[in-house]
């Protein structure tokens, strides 16, 4: 199991080396670049000097050299500095880090919060009119624009009502956590929403699935109470699944949260990713689309790792079909 | 009792409810230019007198804030965005499908490579990506100078850039199916008389795959246009003047106290249209693939 | 052997299986030998029924002599030269017909469609010819030619399987190799089609490998006769020559178990010993040995070599290293029951 975990592990790493050389490349590719992007900014420069700054910084390189240099200044700690904040690129990703983990780890707790309970009912009752009415919201909540929601949220509660900030991650001058705290409250619910949907599908068709098979079966057979025949025995093994597969639409959630902290003006990675990239900040986009791309990553080892734990029936082996 | 005849009614109907209103809004905007015609009115004419109306017999819906009429724009942007969903999903839909086939029926280590790459795409987080595609300068590009030409461009390259990243839910589907099927005893016939790998590929494998792909493909429609609005609306995607229904937001956030109605609209026109594809997909995979039903 | 230059040849074919664990780089944990050193002919025009039980190989073999999959070592014959690796000629020239015609016609096209693809495969026919071509052949097999344009799901299985022999002969192939054609047919039918087969040999004088467990399918059509036991050829010779003295005691437990009804006084039954071994761990010398009522020693230790028999039809051949010892006599009454 360790040497799997290992293994797999390692395959991520691989993946995300990949990664690094294909968004090296593709932010190679934005428009202009940060030589372009001096000289503009200083009339005295005459092409002959921009010429010299580029060989200076070797940008008349070829691509995979560059690569390699960046990579090995990389591994040492050294990610470059950012143009639009003039600090270290990591310095101003690490901050927004922790910001992007308070919006999603909230919304995820409150979308799993609506989710299960509502998958589990919903799965009780298959094929009937509550059924029908929980997949319809379900499909909803999918269906719904991040963006518009966001807009609608903030039209209706921050601008109609005025009962919450508009955007924001506090008020100016004020340091309170309840402060901080409602203006959380419209992005967490707007990100929990759209991703309340899915998770409930999921529950739901694994539920499902359960409490077809024959062990079920069995117990209720064995004169089990009902409760005890769901949370004993079906929910556990419905879990396992929709675990899963809710570890591996992480990447879903943070591309949930970029635009939902774009809308909130939550400064955190999301937004720091759209930014970045606008306004031709490469070396801050490319650090932190890294790192959006290995949190991923990670998610989906977990996932996996996490099935094989929640189903001892499941050896990694078999994993591929 | 109740619950039954609800259930009854639940089930098809509303794939079927969803089937007649993406018809309609297809033909809707399929109309646009013939009512624009009728009415006499241009959808990207600029009036700064008339800005900010209210819903009018001229105006069914309003007019926006350059005064252009809202409904109409709506129709034109509704093109867009449905043109892009459908090219993108179908295009898409056939990549995913060639590498499915090719990992499928091929196996081995080509089938473990192309795995590989799907599932490092599937990995990703797709709207990031997506961002630094839409960003990059295809000047740059060696060959896809075309990509930059043209007042359609930036439909052309959101259409590349869907495809790029959405080909990998079916490319797994297909290549499932094709697995299963490639050791029948009627693929093993056609390759004892020496059929191509892309005869039997084409001929025999694809003929089996088609309802997972058909289904997938729809669902891949609603996800598309989802993809489409928010790049577009972020500034990344269709640029105007082509009005979509992603960048007639665009504007929206700072009219949100002036014209809260003109938030309404185009969100409501990607919501209707994504949900019912999504139904319809639904609907579908229950219709044609009797063993995944939803009970 | 019997006729001078044989169509297809296989010399010292040998396939194994590696058998790995679970997963897609799963390890590998063993060999399975399906096919070992068989040389074996099949010569114009003869049908060569190759028999034993599940497991035994006989399908593999089939393979390898149609080229559905590659010999592990050993060599193809083809028309007295050894046949090159991508063969066009080859392809055209040996059809194939499987077991289930469920799974052997490909659902979504037509019985038309079917029959036509080796023809445009092969580049034979082409537009009109073609559709001729077909509606002969629906007519050769005994079906209509309108019966072109329906799914192989609205015909019988019996028709079924008249669609791939009309597939089958489609190129006017010199020998059709068929895996077990009625097994999957209910009984009533399988006389029909195998009727038909040797119909149409008559017709057009193709050869037959046909890859059977059933023995009463082998005493209607077949001319000559190999049996495989556990990847080798234990006995080959002409049919009548094999089922009435066999010199092998695996086809004489073979021809022992065949049922047959109103046999007056019934010989005790020399019941088989022991399932078949293991594949994983296949006996040393005689595969046979474990089950054999007469091993010894020799047996556990040499695996015995295909020789022919000294006062035997020509032709007739075995690999037993105690063919002419054992009582020749033991069990022949009840065997000649099973010849015609």
């Amino acid at each position: 199991m360790i040497r799997v975990i290992a293994g797999r592990s390692l395959e991520s790493l691989v993946v995300l080396l990949l990664m690094s050389l294909v968004i090296y490349a593709l932010i190679g590719l934005m428009p202009g670049d940060p030589i372009d992007l001096m000289v503009q900014g200083d009339p005295r420069l005459t092409p002959a000097d921009a010429a010299r700054l580029k060989a200076l910084y070797g940008l008349d390189r070829p691509l995979l050299e560059r690569y390699g240099n960046w990579l090995l200044a990389a591994l040492g700690g050294e990610f470059g500095y950012s143009r639009l904040h003039n600090q270290p690129a990591l310095a101003v990703i690490l901050p927004r880090l922790g910001n992007t983990c308070w919006l999603m780890g909230a919304s995820f707790l409150l979308s799993l919060a609506i989710a299960l309970p509502i998958g589990v009912w919903s799965a009780l009752r298959a094929r009937t009119g509550a059924d029908y009415a929980v997949n319809l919201a379900a499909l909803a909540g999918i269906s719904l624009p991040t963006f518009w929601l966001a807009l609608m949220l903030i039209t209706l509660f921050a601008v109609q009502l005025q009962w919450l900030p508009a955007g924001g991650l506090q008020t100016i001058g004020v340091e309170s956590v309840a402060d901080r705290a409602r203006h959380l409250v419209l992005p967490v619910v707007c990100l929990a929403v759209t991703h309340a949907g899915a998770y409930t599908r999921f529950m739901r068709a694994a539920m499902v699935e359960v409490l077809r098979l024959d062990f079920v079966r069995a117990a209720r057979a064995k004169g089990l109470s009902e409760t005890r025949v769901l949370f004993a025995h079906a929910l556990p093994n419905a879990l396992a699944p929709t675990v899963t597969v809710v570890a591996l639409s992480f990447g879903a959630l943070f591309s949930g949260a970029l635009v939902t902290e774009t809308m909130f003006a939550q400064l955190g990675m999301g937004k720091l990713v759209y930014d970045s990239i606008m306004g031709n900040d490469y070396n801050v986009a490319l650090v932190a689309l890294l790192l959006a791309t290995a949190l991923t990553l990670a998610a989906n080892l977990a996932a996996d790792v996490l099935y094989a734990w929640l189903d001892p029936r499941v050896t990694f082996a078999g994993r591929t079909p | 009792m109740s619950g039954r005849l609800a259930a009854a009614f639940g089930g098809h109907r509303l794939a079927l409810v969803s089937a007649a209103l993406l018809v309609s809004i297809t033909l809707a905007v399929a109309a646009a230019p013939l009512l624009a015609a009728i009415l006499g009115v241009d959808p990207d004419e600029v009036n700064l007198l008339a800005r900010f109306q209210g819903p009018s017999l001229a105006h069914p819906l309003g007019t926006d804030e350059l005064g252009r009429d809202v409904a109409l724009r709506l129709l034109y942007g509704g093109r867009v965005s449905l043109a892009v969903g459908l090219a993108a999903a179908v295009l898409a839909a056939a990549f995913g499908t060639a590498v499915g086939l090719v990992a499928g029926y091929r196996g081995g280590l080509v089938d473990a490579a192309l795995m590989r790459l799907t599932d490092g795409v599937i990995a990703l987080p797709l709207l990031p990506l997506l961002i630094v595609l839409a960003a990059i300068d295809p000047a740059k590009l060696p060959g896809l100078g075309w990509l930059v030409a043209g007042e359609d461009a930036s439909l052309y390259r959101i259409v590349a850039i869907v495809v790029l990243v959405g080909w990998t839910t079916i490319a797994r589907l297909v290549r499932g199916a094709a697995l299963s099927l490639r050791g029948r005893d009627y693929v093993l016939a056609a390759e004892s008389y020496g059929a191509s790998a892309l005869r039997i590929m084409v001929v025999h494998i694809l003929p089996g795959v088609t309802t997972p792909i058909i289904v997938a493909t729809t669902l891949a429609v609603g996800n598309v246009i989802l993809f489409e609005s928010v790049l577009s609306f972020l500034g990344l995607g269709i640029q105007p003047p082509t009005p979509s229904w992603g960048n007639m937001l665009t504007n929206a956030q700072e009219l949100i106290y002036d014209a809260p109605a003109l938030v309404i609209w185009p969100g409501a026109a990607i919501f209707l249209t994504v949900i019912a594809c999504n139904f319809l997909g639904d609907g579908l995979q229950d219709a044609l693939d009797p063993r995944a039903r939803r009970d | 052997m019997n006729a001078p230059a044989p169509l297809i040849e296989g010399r010292g074919l040998t396939r194994r299986y590696p058998l790995r664990s679970a997963g897609l780089f799963g390890a590998r944990i063993g060999v399975v030998p399906a096919v070992t050193d068989v040389s074996i002919s099949v010569s114009p025009g003869e049908t060569l029924a190759l028999v034993g039980e599940s497991g035994s190989g006989k399908s593999t073999l089939g393979r390898l002599l149609g080229r559905l999959e590659p010999a592990d070592s050993g060599r193809l014959w083809y028309d007295g030269a050894p046949a090159p690796k991508r063969d066009r000629r080859l392809r055209r020239d040996v059809q194939y017909v499987f077991q289930d015609p469920d799974g052997s016609l490909s659902p979504r096209l037509t019985a038309g469609a079917i029959i036509a693809e080796p023809l445009a495969v092969l580049g034979l026919s082409d537009g009109r010819a073609r559709a001729v071509r077909v509606a002969e052949l629906l007519a050769a097999v005994g079906l209509e030619p309108a019966h072109a344009g329906r799914y192989p799901h609205e015909f019988s299985g019996g028709q079924r399987q008249r669609i791939a022999i009309a597939r089958a002969l489609a190129p006017a192939p010199r020998v059709i190799i068929a895996d077990e054609p009625v097994s999957a047919l209910d009984v009533s039918v399988q006389g029909q089609v195998l009727n038909l087969m040797a119909d149409l040999k008559a017709r057009h004088g193709h050869a037959y490998l046909l890859i059977t467990h059933d023995l009463a399918v082998v005493d209607a059509i077949a001319d000559r006769v190999a049996v495989m036991y556990f990847g080798r050829l234990v006995e080959m010779g002409p049919r009548d020559a094999l089922f009435t003295r066999p010199a092998h005691p695996y086809t004489r437990a073979l021809l022992d178990a065949v049922p047959r009804i109103g046999a007056g006084k019934r010989q005790p039954r020399r019941q088989a010993r022991s399932e078949p071994p293991s594949p994983l761990a296949p006996p040393a010398g005689c595969a046979y040995h474990p089950r054999c009522p007469f091993a010894d020693a020799i047996c556990r230790r040499e695996v015995p070599a295909l020789t022919p028999m000294a006062s035997g039809t020509p032709g007739h051949v075995r690999a037993c290293h105690h063919a002419g010892r054992w009582p020749e006599g033991l069990g022949s009454g009840s065997l000649a029951g099973a010849a015609p």
